[in-house]
């Protein structure tokens, strides 16, 4: 009689452990797909700011590089102002400041504009600045016989430029780069304090809407989309960078150093 | 933009910059160690070791800061419960100081970027040095002493001293958790007065005047180490 009633409540718990199981499975799922909704926003606003980032970056390393003082000085101060400045504070800075700035010279009330137009305004400027100087030394590092050359076979400056240095000083900048873009993924997990709806957004609001939805593991998993990004990013950067090295001629022969 | 504002919220945020500093130190500290660990983990000659670090390395790296700060945030108050229960240690969890979770998770996160500086420092000390140090007559310890390790720590230094600062700058992150720092500083004195812009303004100039001066010191201990390199002469 007691054997036969531990028997049935074993298996009963038995059961009762699988039917858990199978519930909590579906609960992570529907995590899942709760966060992969955030996921779109968040590289679009990376394609965005980056593609408008770096952009600006060469206008800024070409003013960088100018001879004249009143353009290379301003600028340099303003690449340590943001190269010393965390983001974060950036991003509450251009959020806070920005409308103030935009009421008091053009008379626009833009306080009710989307927050990711902010968002995009700041990481733009920042990775604007930032990247020129990764930039500029790249611009630096190309020799000065590669311009000679150019310069002999006839090329004007902006030829010699287009044709000869841009394309070596990407075989230099693109791992640092790639980096970046690395860097800018993770750095964009910041733009949920201003309550966008981007993938750690989307985990935020679970967390705030749902009293039994535990913050470990929902940060847990967002943190794993995020890892699936970076791995995919970074193959894509690994074959890009066999791309953009495939003229590159070693500076061995027949173990000689030339 | 409200002067008055401006200069108590400037010389407010400077009372939180000696605790910023300390931190940072600490968890710089912790993570060279840690970072050596990694270095001796990644040129095992066993494969455990190689492929724990491989896992770690890429599970640090692939995840923002943010993320882990916030999992051990909610963990550690979790695996102290657990562990407090097994071994009736009696930890209240509730007395756990967010403090933890920041250190060990810069740490963690740190270590595996002072990795790379520290194995390419030591990669960086030519071979013929050491074979000069063995014509020499000094044995591999010696030679680790008094050739190797002082090259390369003349390599590391500055730039372990410029992931400092950047730490400096991570840690602003840590108001997520209620630390105070720099930024977290700004944002209590914005939320108490109202001015946000001006505790901004004031927060990033002292970010610069941080970073400026620091930079200003590093590059004075970079020239010290540098004496003795010889020149190269064309």
């Amino acid at each position: 009689m007691y054997l036969t009633t531990r028997l049935r409540k074993n298996k009963f718990l038995i059961l009762r452990k699988w039917v858990s199981v199978i519930h909590n499975f579906a609960y992570i799922i529907g995590l899942f797909r709760q966060l992969l909704t955030g996921v779109p926003i968040t590289l679009m606003f990376i394609l965005i700011s980056w593609i408008i980032g770096f952009a600006l970056s060469g206008i800024i390393t070409l003013g960088r590089l100018s001879p004249k003082k009143y353009f290379s000085f301003p600028l340099n101060t303003l690449v340590s102002f943001v190269r010393s400045v965390p983001i974060v504070l950036q991003l509450f800075l251009v959020y806070y400041g920005f409308p103030v700035l935009v009421e008091k010279f053009i008379g626009v009330n833009i306080n009710n504009i989307n927050k990711m137009v902010f968002c995009v305004i700041t990481f733009s400027i920042y990775y604007g600045f930032y990247l020129s100087e990764i930039l500029r030394p790249a611009y630096l590092s190309v020799k000065q016989e590669q311009r000679d050359a150019a310069f002999g076979l006839g090329y004007t400056k902006s030829q010699a430029n287009i044709h000869v240095i841009i394309p070596q000083m990407f075989s230099v900048a693109i791992p640092s780069l790639g980096n970046e873009v690395i860097n800018l993924i993770h750095q964009s997990s910041i733009l949920f304090v201003l309550g966008t709806v981007d993938l750690m957004g989307q985990a935020d609001m679970i967390i705030t809407t749902d009293y039994t939805a535990s913050p470990l593991l929902t940060y847990f998993c967002a943190g794993m989309i995020y890892w699936v990004i970076t791995i995919i990013v970074s193959i894509i950067i690994r074959l890009l960078e066999f791309r953009i090295d495939r003229y590159q001629v070693d500076d061995v022969k027949g173990g000689r150093t030339i | 933009m409200n002067s008055h504002l401006f200069t108590h919220d400037f010389w407010g945020i400077w009372q939180v910059v000696p605790q910023t500093l300390g931190l940072s130190l600490v968890i710089l500290l912790l993570s060279v160690i840690l970072g050596t660990l990694y270095w001796k983990m990644q040129g095992s000659r066993f494969r455990i070791p190689r492929l724990i670090y491989q896992i770690l390395n890429s599970y640090f790296r692939g995840i923002p800061l943010l993320i882990h700060l916030l999992i051990f945030y909610y963990g550690i108050p979790i695996v102290v419960k657990v562990v407090s229960s097994r071994f009736n240690l009696g930890i209240n969890i509730n007395q756990i100081s967010s403090m933890y979770a920041v250190v060990i998770s810069y740490t963690l996160y740190s270590a595996t970027f002072l990795e790379e500086i520290i194995r390419g420092s030591f990669k960086s000390v030519g071979e013929d040095q050491l074979e000069a140090a063995a014509a020499l007559g000094y044995t591999s310890g010696q030679s680790f002493w008094a050739v190797k390790l002082p090259q390369a720590l003349s390599d590391a230094i500055p730039k372990i001293l410029n992931y400092y600062t950047l730490l400096i700058r991570q840690l602003s992150l840590a108001f997520l958790v209620s630390v105070v720092d720099i930024f977290a500083k700004a944002k209590i004195q914005s939320a108490t007065n109202d001015g946000y812009v001006e505790a901004f303004t004031a927060a990033a100039i002292v970010y610069w005047i941080v970073c400026i001066v620091l930079t200003l010191i590093f590059s004075r201990v970079e020239d010290y180490l540098r004496r003795s390199d010889r020149r190269v002469l064309a």
